[in-house]
């Protein structure tokens, strides 16, 4: 495929082709790649992929084409079919990688192999192909086939700090672990590219999501263990330092944060005394102590909470905001689309799709000062681009494809 | 050793507390020389001694081990940015700079004129990702915000908890830090990559908030399409039963588990021994279960407490049924897969002496990366200001004198 000097140079990853194979595990980091201009391919068994049948639907109306879970991290990815687990789909695939630059997959380790499709022979074909595997646990250990869920991974690597001390560990609501992982497989992606533009060798890079979530979103508590042997434990929203935490307002709640700021000054503790009407028993010297704070918090809390319950959750946010405490509203989901900020940085973008129409959709998360040149396009419905990739690239007629689809290969 | 991926690439971090440090860390971790701008008169949040190591350390910016954690790998200067003669210096530094991380309130590099559109004038080509809470524009954006606020601004906060309790609490930590981290770090080799192809630079203003709001995306889809705003749930799926975290033996001992499919429950049933509740009609099917399911989970918690939350895991695990114990930091200490991994490093460092750290976090086969240790406050000085800005040492000790280094 030849490709003009202006496309390849009109974002960073314009030059790049990057094949997806990937569940929920790996779809955010095709999408981070695909937003960069990356030429992305998700590879979708016969009938589309499993993905499809994450709830909500549009409408709830549980169609293939109507998730929006699919239809939002597969925008700007174009989507062909094809079954992995028969010899003429092995056969086509291995054509498809001799061109492609990346290869984001989340199998369970081994399956590639088991098809002759994992690393070692894609590496003979292309052997400056970076394969991306993004697992649960890694490629090899005694952890290597369990199953795994977001629900799992948070459990083992983040949980034990989220809730209230009372009650049990609290769930995320949403994928947290396996986004944030797939963010960092998105970067080491990079990394491998950099390593190849020096080297020109590709690589296997292998990103667990046991590893990010216990490094990353736990917090730290192996490493507490590690270096000093303190468990960290649940402690609902209270923060190590106090005040910080969430408490009850007129129409909600409202994370509240006073006393960081040394001293005197704008957001100091004197200050934070002053601002929720100067109580006698909080003016003693002994409280101007952080540590003495988070102690006696149970001491403070009500004369916070007599404070904040005379406001709305707006006003206190813009209060606070004025005196330079961190303070901020806890917003539901519809507050945060409709708030002046979330406007003025027009977060929320439209996106016309074939099957559920133009519908507002979360943009990414960055704004360019100039911005890069990326082609647009919603999620794939399921084969969309069959023709152009199979015809167009790989040189089958029209006829062959027929076959192909007759036979369950596509 | 081979030369790793991002030798040659510098970048200065203005940075404090977690988001900014971890995306600096991640470039470090790859060859990147990330060089922290900082003051001991006004220390990173995170170089407070609050907790210092090794345990039981008098106080001491140079042991404090959050800042360690976050930043190991980096070089340290010590730059006055509040005087003319410390942004000075750090324009020169910026000449020969590839990219900045700032995760400064939206005030600080603006008023000294050391923001992007300051350091361009400086040098054309330069990347910069400036990460403030709510962003660098917006009527909020000058805002005064930690990473306990950003969960709760994004609605994230409002659908973590239980439903029969009347607050709800989020996660235990910041984990927005983290999104916003890794994706600046994915975001300036990006650009880096553009750079060299194109010879343009790049602002990119990532606002932390949008970064949890942009893996929300179902919730606010489903509000946006179809106008439902959904409320907490606790620990319960809408689609799976089983689903959720199960009380094991002992204290605070919990095991994770999900049974998405006929198959899953089937070899559910069978490693819990096939008790005669799981062939009730009741739960025979997914919908059924559904129904039955403060029923169900009491059942599946009479198998639980019987085993502890590691042996739980293991048993449901072996027959293929998605399963994880809620490990504790002791547990994850002693996690045979994470030591399989060497997913812990131990580091030595002058005055911390030996400590685990965090190692680099992401296996790639050719081009593995380093963990390397924590500078002290200031540590680079010389190397910086005589090596690669050609200060003279008469020069260094006169800033010295004057607390421009400080």
């Amino acid at each position: 495929m030849t490709v003009s000097k202006k496309r390849r140079n009109s974002a960073p990853l314009s030059p790049y082709r990057v094949i997806e194979v990937a569940d929920e595990k790996g779809v955010y980091c095709g999408k981070l790649l695909a937003e960069l201009g990356a030429d992305t391919i998700k590879v979708e068994k016969p009938g589309g992929d499993d993905t499809r049948n994450i709830p909500p639907f549009a409408g709830d109306d549980p169609h293939t084409e109507k998730g929006f879970f699919f239809l939002y991290y597969n925008q700007n990815k174009k989507g062909i079919t094809l079954n992995l687990e028969c010899a003429d789909g092995q056969d086509i695939f291995k054509r498809l990688m001799r061109n492609a630059d990346v290869m984001v997959e989340s199998f369970s380790p081994g399956y590639l192999d088991s098809l002759g499709i994992g690393y070692s022979a894609l590496n003979e074909i292309n052997p400056s192909l970076i394969m991306t595997s993004i697992t649960g646990f890694g490629q090899s250990g005694p952890y290597k086939a369990y199953k795994v869920t977001e629900l799992i991974s948070f459990a083992m690597g983040a949980m034990f700090q989220c809730g209230e001390p009372a009650q049990p560990p609290s769930v995320s609501p949403i994928m947290m672990s396996l986004h944030c992982t797939a963010i960092h497989a998105a970067f080491a992606t990079l990394i491998a590219l950099r390593h190849r533009a020096i080297t020109g060798e590709g690589q296997h890079v292998d990103v667990a999501i046991h590893d990010i979530t216990v490094t990353g979103i736990g917090e730290g508590m192996a490493s507490r263990w590690l270096n000093f042997e303190e468990l960290l434990t649940r402690h609902g929203s209270q923060h190590v330092t106090a005040p910080a935490a969430i408490y009850p307002c007129k129409d909600g709640h409202a994370y509240v944060v006073g006393g960081l700021t040394p001293g005197n000054a704008p957001g100091s503790w004197p200050a934070f005394v002053d601002w929720i009407g100067s109580p006698d028993a909080l003016k003693e010297p002994v409280w101007e102590d952080s540590n003495f704070r988070r102690q006696n918090i149970d001491v403070i809390n009500p004369y916070i909470i007599e404070h904040t319950m005379k406001y709305t959750k707006a006003e206190l946010y813009r209060e606070g905001q004025a005196k330079h405490f961190p303070v901020s509203p806890v917003q539901t989901p519809a507050d945060f689309v409709n708030s002046p900020q979330t406007k003025a940085r027009e977060f929320f973008t439209e996106v016309d799709h074939p099957v559920i129409g133009k519908q507002t959709y979360p943009g990414p998360p960055y704004k360019l000062a100039v911005p890069w040149e990326i082609v647009k396009r919603p999620a794939p419905l399921v084969g969309q681009h069959n023709v152009e990739v199979y015809c167009g690239e790989l040189g089958f007629s029209k006829e062959e494809l027929s076959v192909l689809r007759a036979s369950g290969i596509i | 050793m081979n030369r790793l991926p991002l030798e040659g690439i510098r970048v200065i971090s203005f940075t404090n507390g977690l988001a900014g440090p971890y995306a600096g860390r991640l470039l470090c971790d790859f060859g990147a020389e990330v060089i922290v701008v900082e003051t001991r008169k006004r220390l990173d949040t995170f170089r407070r001694p609050r907790l210092c190591y090794p345990k039981d350390s008098e106080p001491d910016f140079d042991k404090s081990w959050s800042w360690a954690e976050y930043n190991r790998g980096k070089k340290s200067i010590s730059v006055d940015l509040k005087r003319e003669e410390g942004r000075e210096l750090i324009k020169r530094l910026v000449k020969i700079s590839d990219a900045a991380i700032d995760n400064f309130g939206a005030r600080v590099l603006r008023g000294f004129g050391l923001d992007y559109w300051g350091l361009r004038e400086v040098k054309p080509d330069f990347i910069m990702v400036s990460m403030q809470g709510l962003g660098q524009s917006g009527p909020e954006h000058e805002y005064v915000l930690w990473g306990m606020n950003l969960m709760p601004l994004a609605g994230l906060t409002y659908e973590w908890g239980f439903p029969d309790v009347p607050t709800p609490t989020g996660s235990g930590g910041f984990p927005t830090d983290y999104l916003a981290g890794v994706t600046t770090a994915f975001m300036i080799v990006a650009a880096i990559e553009y750079r060299e192809r194109t010879g343009e630079g790049q602002f990119v203003d990532m606002a932390q908030v949008e970064n949890a709001a942009t893996i929300m995306e179902s919730i606010y889809m489903d509000y946006t399409i179809n106008g439902r705003l959904q409320e907490r749930r606790g620990n319960r799926s809408m689609y799976f039963a089983p689903y959720g975290v199960y009380r094991c033996k002992g204290d605070e001992r919990w095991c994770a588990i999900e049974v998405r499919n006929d198959n899953e429950w089937k070899r559910f049933c069978h490693a819990i021994g096939n008790p005669p509740w799981a062939e009730l009609p009741k739960f025979a099917t997914m919908l059924s279960r559904l129904q039955n399911v403060d029923e169900l989970d009491s059942h599946i918690e009479e198998w639980t407490a019987n085993h502890t939350h590691l042996e739980a895991m293991e048993i449901l695990q072996e027959a293929g049924v998605p399963a994880g114990a809620v490990l504790d930091g002791e547990n994850q200490a002693n996690c045979p897969q994470l030591t399989h991994r060497e997913t812990f490093v131990q580091i030595e460092h002058p005055k911390m002496g030996i400590a685990f750290y965090p190692g680099v976090a992401m296996h790639l086969a050719k081009s593995p990366g380093i963990a390397r240790r924590p500078a002290l406050l200031g540590e680079h000085n010389e190397y910086v200001l005589n090596e690669l800005l050609g200060l003279s040492k008469t020069e260094i000790n006169q800033l010295v004198e004057a607390e421009v280094l400080v």
